[in-house]
């Protein structure tokens, strides 16, 4: 029942406008959490049930549909909740299934069959979710380059926050962006030069020098670490040829070089091209999230 | 994989993008290195001045546990330090 009369509170009960507004704000969070987390368990619930069949293309085809739909009529921050909480499941669910791999007497008979579709009912969702922005991405000429770009670092942003997603899974996700990345920043010769899109010319300069310094300062690593730095970077460059690829595809190590190469590229767009701040007000040093 | 983001960079980038990941690279491999024991600091030498590929390989994949995140925490310090 809502207290409609002010006056049966006292000054001190009373919070102070920041204060009110951050609480407002958390339970706006809070809410919309909740709003997802009660869509989610609805929708995988079914999901999970329709990817325990056998599918035809089609059907499967069609399923996407219906979720890219759903989910492109959606604000921008309920899309980057989905796509967060759909992360966080992917890597809570991979856990519990090596779990019950490993302990299968633990679960009731067909428990484990149900937790591997609901996975895959998790990663299609996701996977579905992601190819939204592909699409959006192909028909965006009438969208501006920084917009393109500002919407790629947002989802990698999402992505490289995501401490449960597997690392398979985030490399792969990484790779797609930071090939986007680099798509767009080459076509933006033609377009846009580049160095227009710097805002700062002299901090481009200032951070290819502070490298070249910090290079210099450094002392020289023991040959060990030059030995596995140039193996690790002979590989990368065979591709499928490589020994990792060999191994099993992206596993820890086989893209190693590859990794360093997507942050580079992806944090050199946030430091340097300075639209994430405008936009988002992501906060890189202060440890990547989001600047209360 | 690497080499071909490296292709798809304007070229005023592309040096400064070998430069940064080879430092981001070496900068993780030394904090691995460094957080070996000494057994496995002189086995990764042998293998390393003696090995063939595949002991090379198996030697990362066993003993490389969370690079990828060392290299985030490495390049976010590289950017700092520049700025």
């Amino acid at each position: 029942m809502p207290i409609e009369n002010p006056k049966y509170f006292s000054a001190d009960d009373t919070d102070s406008e920041p204060e009110k507004n951050k609480k407002e704000q958390q339970t706006s969070e809070e809410k919309l959490k909740d709003e997802v987390e009660q869509f989610l368990a609805e929708q995988l619930a079914q999901d999970t049930e329709f990817f325990s069949k056998e599918l035809t293309p089609e059907e499967f085809r069609v399923w996407q549909e219906r979720n890219q739909t759903d989910f492109i009529h959606l604000s921008q921050e309920k899309q980057d909740a989905l796509m967060t909480n759909l992360g966080n499941k992917l890597g809570e669910i991979s856990k519990q299934i090596e779990e019950a791999e490993k302990n299968p007497t633990n679960l009731p008979k067909g428990g484990l069959e149900y937790l591997r579709n609901y996975q895959t009912a998790v990663r299609n969702k996701l996977q579905a979710y992601h190819l939204v922005f592909d699409k959006q991405e192909q028909t965006s000429e009438q969208l501006n380059l920084e917009q393109n770009i500002l919407s790629i670092i947002r989802n990698a942003e999402v992505v490289i926050n995501q401490k449960e997603l597997d690392p398979k899974d985030k490399i792969e996700l990484l790779n797609d962006y930071a090939k986007k990345l680099a798509k767009l920043a080459k076509s933006s010769s033609e377009k846009i030069s580049l160095p227009e899109l710097i805002k700062d010319k002299n901090k481009l300069r200032e951070f290819i020098n502070g490298i070249s310094q910090m290079k210099e300062k450094e002392p020289p690593p023991p040959e060990a670490v030059k030995q596995a730095q140039e193996f690790i970077k002979k590989e990368e460059k065979k591709g499928k040829d490589s020994i990792f690829n060999k191994m099993g595809g992206w596993g820890t190590v086989g893209s190693i070089a590859a990794f360093s190469l997507l942050m580079f590229l992806i944090l050199i767009f946030l430091s340097e091209f300075k639209l994430l701040e405008k936009a988002t007000g992501f906060d890189l040093e202060g440890g990547g999230g989001k600047k209360k | 994989m690497g080499q071909n983001l490296l292709n798809l960079l304007p070229e005023e980038l592309k040096n400064v993008a070998n430069e940064f990941s080879d430092l981001i690279l070496e900068k993780s491999l030394m904090r691995f290195y460094q957080n070996l024991s000494e057994e496995n600091k002189t086995k990764m030498a042998q293998v390393f001045s003696e090995g063939v590929e595949q002991e090379k390989a198996d030697f990362l994949n066993k003993y490389l546990g969370d690079l990828q995140k060392i290299m985030i925490e490495e390049a976010k310090k590289i950017i700092a330090e520049t700025k």
